[in-house]
């Protein structure tokens, strides 16, 4: 049998050159990426030129016009200082940090003792059979000292039962707890109290139901230096 | 002789204050200290911003840097639109432990619940936000950038990006044809920051002392 004499190689045909094939694809991929560009230039532009002019706050000048003060003015300043000044207790007040679980007793500006306390958990208490819900902060603001008692007796409050897990009672002398205060109490309203503590070692934690706790001896000092009225900055 | 040239040089050593802006801002801090509210008083010459009631200083937290920001276009000043303003930013309600229920007939636990009652620390505001925006009225923005020893990389980022948001939305304001408020921005070490972010209560008054 005669071998198959070899087939002539086709002639090559002309096909796109490799360099023209390439500009054909960056063609696209360059305007895309003029677009892009062209659009982030556009908006970064945008974003500065709306935005702000920042120099520093000393620069600045209040609403109305400048003037040096006259001797008027400036007495007016001077009554409108002394006058805020005078809106600060100059008795007796609490200062309460909750952050830090810090309490200070102070007459005017002179802190006459500070005490380690504990306030608030800022923790949440749900009641599964009800669905009420109780959150635990110690209420900042401007309070005043309400009443003030010995030997407290501590109405217990719904969330007490649902926390332990027992039932609401439904007679009024099962809430009632007298040791759980301590030995003094003293009342910001709203059943929060500034008062003692079984739990001696967590003071300085935030483990309270948003009362103030306090240790035996700083309770009895600002029981004792505190009158009723006196002014309570919790912060 | 001597006169005219004493009243003179007294006049040139008085400080060009504006005493208009100090009276108002006296009053508007008095009409603060008399309501039953923590209130915050900031510094005019960016110094520091202090928590106060009833006129007594309870905390202050110290200021490393302050701007104040103008809008661009517009022709935008430096003065203030007033001196007393109110906090409308709703503050974001911080994450609250669950308190778990006992079972009954439990003894009773005097050592404090598991996962409450740790002391506070630092670490336990890492939470709470470094860098934060407040809104005011009348219409300021309080921008608060928590940075230990200057601008840090996350400062930077947070910045660069808030520039141009704000930059955005001041143009977006404009063409709603809404006014742009102005911007303080104040730089502060991050523990204040975040612990000026926890003093914060809704519908605060924020005085600008002048």
């Amino acid at each position: 049998m005669k071998e198959a004499a070899p087939l002539p190689a086709a002639p090559a045909t002309p096909g796109p050159a490799k360099g023209a094939f390439s500009a054909r694809r960056r063609l696209p991929l360059r305007a895309l990426l003029l677009v892009l560009g062209g659009t982030l230039a556009v908006a970064l532009l945008l974003g500065w030129a709306g935005g702000y002019s920042y120099r520093d706050l000393r620069e600045t000048a209040p609403p109305g016009p400048l003037s040096i003060p006259s001797r008027k003015e400036r007495r007016e300043i001077g009554r409108l200082e002394r006058r805020i000044a005078a809106q600060a207790p100059a008795g007796v007040h609490i200062v309460v940090d909750t952050l830090g679980n810090r309490l200070a007793l102070k007459k005017g500006d002179r802190v006459l003792r500070e005490a380690v306390c504990s306030t608030g958990t800022g923790g949440v208490l749900e009641d599964p059979a009800t669905g009420r819900r109780w959150v635990f902060d110690t209420p900042r603001g401007v309070h005043q000292v309400l009443a003030k008692k010995k030997d407290p007796v501590w109405n217990k409050p719904d969330w007490a039962f649902v926390e332990e897990g027992l039932p609401i009672p439904k007679d009024p002398r099962e809430r009632m707890d007298d040791y759980s205060l301590g030995d003094y109490a003293l009342s910001l309203g709203d059943g929060y109290l500034i008062h003692g503590t079984l739990y001696q070692r967590l003071l300085g934690r935030s483990v309270t139901h948003g009362c103030v706790r306090l240790g035996d001896a700083d309770l009895e000092a600002v029981y004792q230096a505190t009158p009723m009225g006196a002014w309570v900055f919790i912060y | 002789m001597w006169r005219p040239l004493l009243l003179l040089l007294l006049l040139l050593a008085a400080p060009a204050t504006a005493s208009g802006g100090r009276t108002v801002s006296l009053e508007a801090e008095l009409e603060a200290a008399r309501g039953r509210e923590l209130y915050l008083l900031l510094d005019a010459r960016g110094r520091w911003v202090d928590l106060k009631a009833s006129g007594l200083l309870l905390r202050r937290f110290p200021v490393e840097s302050a701007l104040f920001g103008s809008p661009r276009l517009g022709g935008g000043d430096d003065v203030w639109p007033a001196l007393s303003f109110r906090l409308v930013s709703e503050l974001p309600e911080p994450e609250r432990p669950k308190i778990p229920i006992q079972a009954p007939g439990a003894p009773e636990d005097r050592s404090g619940q598991p996962g409450l009652g740790k002391p506070v620390t630092e670490a336990d505001l890492s939470g709470v936000p470094t860098h934060y925006r407040l809104r005011f009225e009348p219409a300021l923005d309080l921008s608060i950038l928590g940075e230990a020893g200057g601008e840090d990389l996350p400062g930077r980022l947070w910045r660069l990006r808030h520039r141009l948001m704000e930059g955005w939305a001041a143009l977006a304001h404009r063409l709603l044809a809404e006014p742009v408020p102005p911007r303080v921005v104040l730089v502060m070490r991050p523990e204040e920051a975040r612990r000026l972010f926890v003093a914060l209560s809704p519908g605060a008054r924020m005085v600008v002392r002048w």
